[in-house]
């Protein structure tokens, strides 16, 4: 739960960020609209890792259970709520196709125009906002009791929703970002685009828990935290796979994506990425009062989020020629994170009272 | 002839409730030395008989994986840059990405080896024989009894008031076993 005073004034902050980053959005527009539209893909990308991360927990957690789910569920809700603002945040990108992607004005060589065509690619993106929005609904308002999940009769729309999930953030991950160059392809590609969002959405929540759990909430926060750091490994182990492989086969279709990334400047948000998304977390991580803190925790997230806002420039930003002004990037994370947090704060609130009435009236019908 | 020596007094219990309770009203009266065995782990008992103690194995292991993750490193550089340096492809010699997978592998087995050996020392294995086992049917420790021993060498140790509060906790049988 929140007190009122810090909901209040994180409104405030988040309405001013919003105000800061539309007007950087405005002027970067007037200056340099090619770019704002490439600044847009990134942000999105890496928002949508909230809901998504989010809905993934809560359908894990239908076939696993786990305690931590009584600290973790309206945290989670709040993050599932914001699924249709952030599918359709795609929408500001994705008027403008041509100043993303290649393939929409394809060189006679390329083979694989079947799939990547504009209807298709709008088709298919129609098809990701409706399932994902969705399994947001069963997630949020299936029969579930506190920590208890799902009632086992439903339990195989769970398991049937991770795996139509894999699927879909797969093809999400080859339509937006690997598209971008379109000769390029790794079949890691979709796990390390799943890592990502995975840990950008637990990230999150597991920073509210950490700045808001009372001390009797501690193990849940330690579990959550535990979660956190097995995902992180697994996004450094995919991640790295990806680079052994393509770094040893040397070959001319691949290894240009990497040259792109690593020769140039772009370098630096790799650093980042991998240092704050895996290595101080890792280390911070590893012992059991490294995983009760809450200061460690909290920090430990905040790191995890600016290195996967780091890591979605990092997949999007250099594979254009001209490079555009950093301060537009950051104004389009500002202006989609602000109207994601106040949605947040917003179901959060909604939520928290909501228990706080039921226990109100068990406490009262108790005494 | 000498008296032998105590090595401790051993109440059997039926349950583990018992045991557990029995273990916490001695803790809270200030023994120390106080073991049990059991069939089964029991849910918190640990934190009854050595509350918030820490143990050194996961220290061990950690310390073992920096080692053999320094020790794979090594013996992969050692080799291709210094030993026996190879143009494979026109890489560089020390190529990190591709000594990354041994190094893992490397530090992998140490830690595990440093926690195995480490968890026998911890049991102070090998170790064929312990007094214990000479307490009246110990061998259904293992199968459907509980046993609380209290170790002669607690400095409050006090065969009648042990044997009270054991059977007070009712304990099926208390007997006192030779070192």
């Amino acid at each position: 739960m929140i007190a009122d005073r810090s909901w209040a004034r994180l409104n405030l902050a988040a309405l001013a960020v919003l105000v800061l980053g539309i007007a950087g959005c405005v002027v970067g527009v007037i200056l340099d609209a090619a770019w704002f539209f490439r600044a847009w893909l990134a942000t999105f990308i890496f928002w949508l890792g909230l809901p998504l991360g989010g809905l993934t927990l809560v359908l894990v957690h239908d076939l696993s259970g786990g305690g931590w789910m009584a600290t973790a569920r309206p945290l989670l809700n709040a993050a599932i709520i914001t699924m249709p603002l952030a599918t359709l945040a795609g929408i500001p990108a994705f008027v403008a196709l041509p100043e993303l992607y290649s393939w929409t004005h394809p060189a006679p060589s390329l083979g694989n125009i079947f799939y990547l065509n504009t209807d298709a690619f709008l088709l298919r993106y129609a098809v990701y906002i409706v399932l994902w929005n969705l399994l947001a609904a069963f997630a949020l308002w299936g029969p579930r009791e506190d920590a208890e999940p799902i009632a086992p009769a439903l339990s195989w729309i769970s398991g049937l929703g991770l795996v139509l999930l894999a699927f879909s953030v797969s093809f999400a991950s080859i339509d937006w970002v690997m598209s971008l160059e379109p000769t390029f392809w790794s079949s890691v590609f979709m796990m390390t685009a799943g890592a990502n969002w995975f840990n950008t959405g637990l990230a999150f929540v597991l920073l509210a828990v950490a700045l808001t759990a009372p001390i009797s909430r501690r193990d849940h926060m330690a579990d959550l935290a535990a979660i956190l750091l097995a995902t992180t490994i697994f996004w450094a182990y995919v991640e790295f796979c990806q680079f052994l492989i393509i770094w040893e086969e040397n070959l001319k279709s691949e290894i240009p994506w990497y040259l792109l990334r690593i020769t140039t400047p772009w370098a630096r948000a790799l650093f980042i990425s991998v240092g704050l998304g895996f290595i101080i977390p890792f280390f911070a991580l590893l012992a059991q009062p490294g995983k009760r803190s809450r200061a460690v925790v909290a920090a430990v997230c905040a790191l995890i989020l600016i290195g996967r806002v780091a890591q979605a420039w990092w997949l999007v930003l250099p594979e254009f020629e001209k490079t555009g002004p950093l301060w537009l990037d950051v104004a389009a994370i500002f202006v989609l994170g602000a109207l994601v947090l106040l949605l947040f704060l917003w179901a959060w609130r909604y939520a928290a009272s909501l228990t706080a009435g039921t226990l109100q009236i068990r406490r009262a019908g108790h005494g | 002839m000498s008296e032998p020596r105590l090595f401790g007094l051993v109440g059997r219990f039926a349950s583990a409730d018992s045991l557990t309770d029995a273990a916490r009203q001695l803790r809270s009266l200030g023994y120390r030395e106080v073991e049990a065995y059991t069939p089964y782990p029991i849910d918190g008992l640990d934190e009854v008989l050595r509350p918030r103690r820490r143990t050194w194995l996961p220290l061990l292991m950690f310390i073992g994986a920096v080692f053999g993750a320094v020790w794979g490193y090594f013996i992969q550089a050692w080799d291709e840059v210094l030993n026996y340096p190879i143009n494979v492809g026109g890489r560089p010699h020390n190529s990190w990405p591709a000594f990354v997978v041994g190094t893992f592998e490397f530090m992998v087995l140490c830690a595990i080896a440093a926690g195995f050996f480490g968890l026998l020392a911890s049991c102070r294995l090998p170790r064929l024989y312990h007094p214990i086992f000479a307490a009246d049917d110990f061998d259904r420790a293992s199968v459907d009894r509980f046993f609380l021993c209290v170790g002669a060498r607690d400095p409050s140790f006090d065969p009648r008031r042990i044997r009270r509060l054991f059977e007070r906790h009712g304990a099926e049988r208390v007997s006192e076993v030779v070192a």
